[in-house]
């Protein structure tokens, strides 16, 4: 029998920002965590149908804010860009959480529990980040792109400064180990692994291109033609437009790394009628730390556990999941956690991409939401993985809802290929 | 993490008169040429590198000894690190002792530009032996020199 939430949650309300660059893209334009914090919250907020006097508690998940705007305590600031703090007399609580590209996934859970715990019953959770762009107190909403140095430094600091770095352990690199271990494990030769990368590089495109708030929401076969190719086959085998970066892993095979944000807003269950008609339920959550290095590298123990305790506290079995998202920092945290999660059979994953199971379209579908490909703000990426999910699990997802509606989704986010989370969420 | 020196041992420990950081002893002992690692005093056990307590019997209480250098090369691949700004190779390597641990792999026979030949060394048992560097920033490092 595994642990239960002492008090069931829900989820009554989501919303994100545009994805895109703080020094680039329209809609987010020389905005700084505020704002993007507050759109989310404020979207969050009205598709509950509620105010800030109303939310008793703020939990913000964030990696880098000290690296891109000099920032500590976002608690602080946001909850009164949120309208919760002082000024109408509310007088809340608010806190930052930190856990590398899981940073917002924690936060949920943290809101999540203090709800199960009988602390508060309405919270906002959910993630904030600019890691492009550089703003200080020198020059106030005005950031200029990062020097490459400082975006290497935003990523560098989640290694153990003590030993990764000096030691030129790079996580990368692990994960190419990661699927060079998958390929010898199921007998893909290099071409066959290709084939297999482009095809997910295809799913995550075509899940996302239907997405408005994506970064990257362009078709593949557009950027393909635009770069004077006939397909997006020879594009993607292109040197050029998609050079090597950790053998055999090419730069598409990595994260399309963006700025945003992304709240939700939950609610104890037996109020949450009160609010959102269509509640979508917490069902389970589990969080198991490892290192990216393991005796078989094609499986990770940390990723089984989180999601044995997920499925435990949710009374599921990984049959039961109809749609997931899954954080592909790297194409290997594709294949990999999603035949950990249980989700695909073992040797399955590589194969179903082929087949093109993965997509909206598929029996097996994953990242509706584009995955990295569609953008990587990476402290966001948990309540961006959750929004998407519980649109779909609404049936409002659009242009690319799955039919039928999706009872069951599966949220697997993972800071630093050593600290797996899974959110399981059911209507 | 602090430590409490008692003779030819350290005790991690909330207090004491002789209080001394691992780490920093760690890469002391690095630049006088020692590759050090800790034995649990409760269980046996040896960490690489050194950590707090003891995962396997939760003691505080560890000794440094010298490590044997000997380990096999379990997994390894090739790319950059762009901050420091080489192309190298990376393993992770199980050390004889039992620890797990990554770094880079010092093989002057692999040709850079035929990054696909690290397929040969995965699962490809091949001994190495820890070996001391500095790494482009100048701070001490263990690599893994590949034996043929």
């Amino acid at each position: 029998m595994g642990r239960r939430l002492a008090r069931p949650v829900d989820i009554i309300g989501v919303g994100i920002t545009k994805l895109g660059l703080v020094t680039e893209t329209a809609e987010i334009m020389n905005m700084t965590s505020r704002e993007l914090w507050t759109w989310a919250a404020y979207e969050a907020m009205q598709d509950a149908g509620i105010t800030p006097k109303e939310i008793d508690a703020l939990f913000v998940g964030n990696m880098v804010s000290e690296l891109s705007e000099d920032q500590y305590h976002l608690g602080n600031i946001l909850i009164q860009w949120t309208g919760m703090g002082t000024g109408n007399g509310a007088w809340k609580s608010a806190v930052r959480l930190e856990g590398a590209c899981a940073s917002s996934s924690h936060a949920i859970r943290q809101g999540v529990f203090t709800i199960a715990a009988g602390m508060y019953d309405i919270v906002i959770a959910g993630g904030v980040e600019i890691n492009n762009a550089k703003i200080g107190s020198k020059a106030p909403g005005e950031p200029r792109r990062m020097t490459n140095e400082e975006r290497l430094r935003c990523i560098y600091c989640h290694y153990d400064q003590a030993w990764d770095l000096p030691q030129l352990s790079l996580q990368d690199m692990n994960l190419s180990q990661w699927i060079m271990a998958y390929m010898k494990r199921y007998g893909l030769d290099i071409e066959t692994l290709y084939d297999v990368l482009d095809a997910r590089i295809s799913s995550n495109n075509f899940n996302g291109q239907f997405n408005p708030k994506a970064y990257w929401n362009r078709p593949l076969e557009d950027a393909a033609a635009d770069a004077g190719f006939s397909n997006s086959r020879e594009y993607l085998r292109s040197s050029e437009h998609n050079p090597i970066a950790h053998w055999p892993l090419r730069l598409w095979d990595g994260p399309r790394r963006c700025d945003g944000a992304g709240t939700v807003i939950l609610c104890a269950a037996e109020l949450s009628k009160q609010f959102q008609q269509k509640p979508i339920h917490y069902l389970g959550t589990g969080n198991s730390h490892g290192t990216s290095l393991s005796e078989k590298m094609y499986t990770h123990p940390m990723i089984i556990e989180s999601s044995r305790q997920a499925y435990e506290m949710a009374g599921v079995s990984p049959g039961d999941i109809d749609a997931v998202e899954v954080y592909d920092y790297l194409a290997s945290e594709y294949l990999i956690p999603l035949e950990d999660l249980g989700y695909f059979g073992r040797g399955e994953v590589w194969k179903a991409l082929i087949e093109g199971r993965t997509t909206f379209k598929g029996d097996r579908p994953v990242n509706l939401s584009g995955g990295s490909s569609a953008g990587s703000a990476v402290g966001s990426i948990g309540v961006i993985q959750t929004y998407y999910l519980v649109k779909q699990l609404r049936g409002e997802a659009g242009a690319n809802q799955i039919e039928p509606v999706p009872r069951i989704g599966l949220a697997y986010d993972c800071g630093a290929a050593r600290d797996a989370v899974v959110h399981i969420f059911g209507r | 993490m602090i430590v409490v020196q008692r003779g030819m041992q350290w005790f991690i420990s909330s207090g004491g008169s002789e209080v001394q950081p691992v780490v920093n002893l760690f890469y002391n002992y690095l630049k006088k040429e020692n590759i050090m690692g800790f034995r649990c005093s409760g269980c046996g056990i040896i960490l690489f590198p050194p950590q707090g307590l003891c995962p396997n019997c939760g003691s505080n209480d560890f000794s440094w000894i010298p490590m044997s250098g000997r380990g096999k090369l379990m997994f390894a691949s090739v790319g950059p690190h762009r901050m420091m700004g080489i192309q190298f190779l990376q393993g992770t390597v199980r050390l004889e002792e039992g620890s797990w641990v990554s770094g880079m792999v010092l093989d002057e026979s692999f040709d850079l530009s035929k990054p696909e030949k690290i397929l040969g060394y995965n699962e490809a048992d091949i001994n190495v032996v820890m070996e001391i560097i500095q790494n482009p920033e100048g701070a001490k490092a263990v690599a893994f020199r590949v034996l043929r």
